[in-house]
């Protein structure tokens, strides 16, 4: 571990200076970068169930190789993730396929099925966004070198998922009639999801050991306007309506809704009516989304068996 | 006992650029350490990648601080 103490470490990395090895962070850098990078591998993993379960109703030959492209894609990037924490002394195959569907750190809206290719569309206009706006900023801002480097690829990547969810975004609104509604049907429920994406509002918590030392450069609500000045105008481009406008008095995006609100995840209902307080979103978040389990399952379960198998029947 | 290994993984995209290190991948030899690669590392039309065991390589400087 490092000589050097958290205020010089602080000091040394708000110069500028990439940390590159073990060797040189301090306790509460390495166990702020697990957090960060856990929560970073384990979404890049669990979007590849849920973007699969949708990609099962794709409509044609092509749209369904793009979504396995996708699918490809971000199984890539959890396995770049995993690595980095392998790297850190972290044991890839136990985060993988050791913990329990509760211990898993991705966000509440991959808890959530994806039910139809229209779904998968939406998640890539928007989820992908946040994905995009989340992991561009520690490229552009990170401390950690092995990290800020493999993003690279991920961005790159990450790009084209984007595209892919507003080029059919646009042509689904476009034809108007059934394919708009389907489009505005997902977005009712994935906006307000990827606006509860981005955390606590920055007057309930600033100050984070992520942003202190660097991990990332950006608060939570930085972030969340990044987003929205991407997501809003493309809804509205679309003719999509969602709950959120630019206020031209604050020169920010606002929520039309008092936030956070309560969500009935068996309906796919934000109850916009019934503000809660974080206390009851992270008990919510805890408690999991519907699909938590079967996504965690559909990756581990044949893993045990293959390699009884490989190890010749132990 | 560990069966993986880890492996970097180096490319370039044209021939006039030197290698770069892209990635990392862990394989149980490096024929599919190759194939891992190959298809992890698959952002580029590259036209030369390379893979190496992470064992083999010997520091010839530490990293260390920069302008020093």
């Amino acid at each position: 571990m490092a000589t050097l103490s958290d205020e010089a470490l602080k000091q040394k990395i708000e110069k500028g200076h990439l940390i590159e090895t073990t060797e040189e962070m301090t306790e509460g850098y390495k166990k702020a970068l697990i957090q960060i990078l856990l929560v970073q591998a384990d979404t890049e993993l669990m979007s590849a169930p849920s973007y699969y379960m949708a990609a099962r109703s794709a409509p044609s030959m092509n749209t369904r190789l793009s979504a396995y492209a996708v699918i490809q894609d971000e199984l890539g990037h959890a396995h770049i993730t995993y690595q980095l924490l392998e790297d850190l002394g972290m044991d890839k195959e136990y985060l993988i396929y050791g913990r329990k569907p509760h211990e898993f750190k991705n966000p509440y809206g991959f808890d959530q099925p994806l039910e139809t290719w229209v779904e998968l569309v939406v998640a890539n206009a928007y989820f992908d966004r946040a994905g995009i706006t989340l992991l561009g900023d520690p490229f552009e801002n990170t401390s950690y070198g092995p990290w800020k480097r493999s993003l690279v690829k991920i961005d790159k990547e990450e790009l084209f998922h984007l595209r892919h969810g507003e080029v059919w975004m646009k042509r689904l609104c476009e034809a108007g009639g059934q394919a708009k509604e389907e489009i505005q049907r997902a977005a009712d429920w994935m906006f307000p999801m990827g606006v509860e994406w981005f955390g606590m509002p920055d007057h309930l918590k600033r100050h984070t050991a992520q942003l202190e030392y660097k991990l990332k450069g950006k608060t939570n609500d930085e972030l969340r306007q990044i987003w929205l000045s991407a997501v809003v105008p493309l809804s509205e481009s679309c003719g999509i309506h969602v709950p959120a406008h630019f206020d031209e008095a604050q020169q920010e995006y606002v929520l039309d809704y008092e936030f956070p609100v309560d969500y009935d995840p068996s309906q796919k209902r934000w109850k916009f009516d019934s503000p809660v307080s974080w206390d009851q979103v992270f008990e919510r978040w805890k408690k999991r989304g519907p699909y938590n389990e079967i996504y965690v399952k559909s990756i581990q379960k044949h893993y045990k068996d293959f390699m009884a198998m490989l190890n010749g029947g132990n | 006992m560990k069966l993986q290994e880890t492996y970097e993984v180096f490319a370039r995209q044209w021939r006039k650029d030197p290698l770069q290190h892209v990635g990392t991948v862990v394989a149980p030899n490096g024929d599919l350490a190759a194939a891992f690669a190959r298809t992890i590392y698959n952002e580029e039309a590259w036209v030369e990648m390379q893979v190496a065991a992470r064992k083999n390589f010997i520091p010839a400087i530490e990293i260390r601080e920069e302008g020093k």
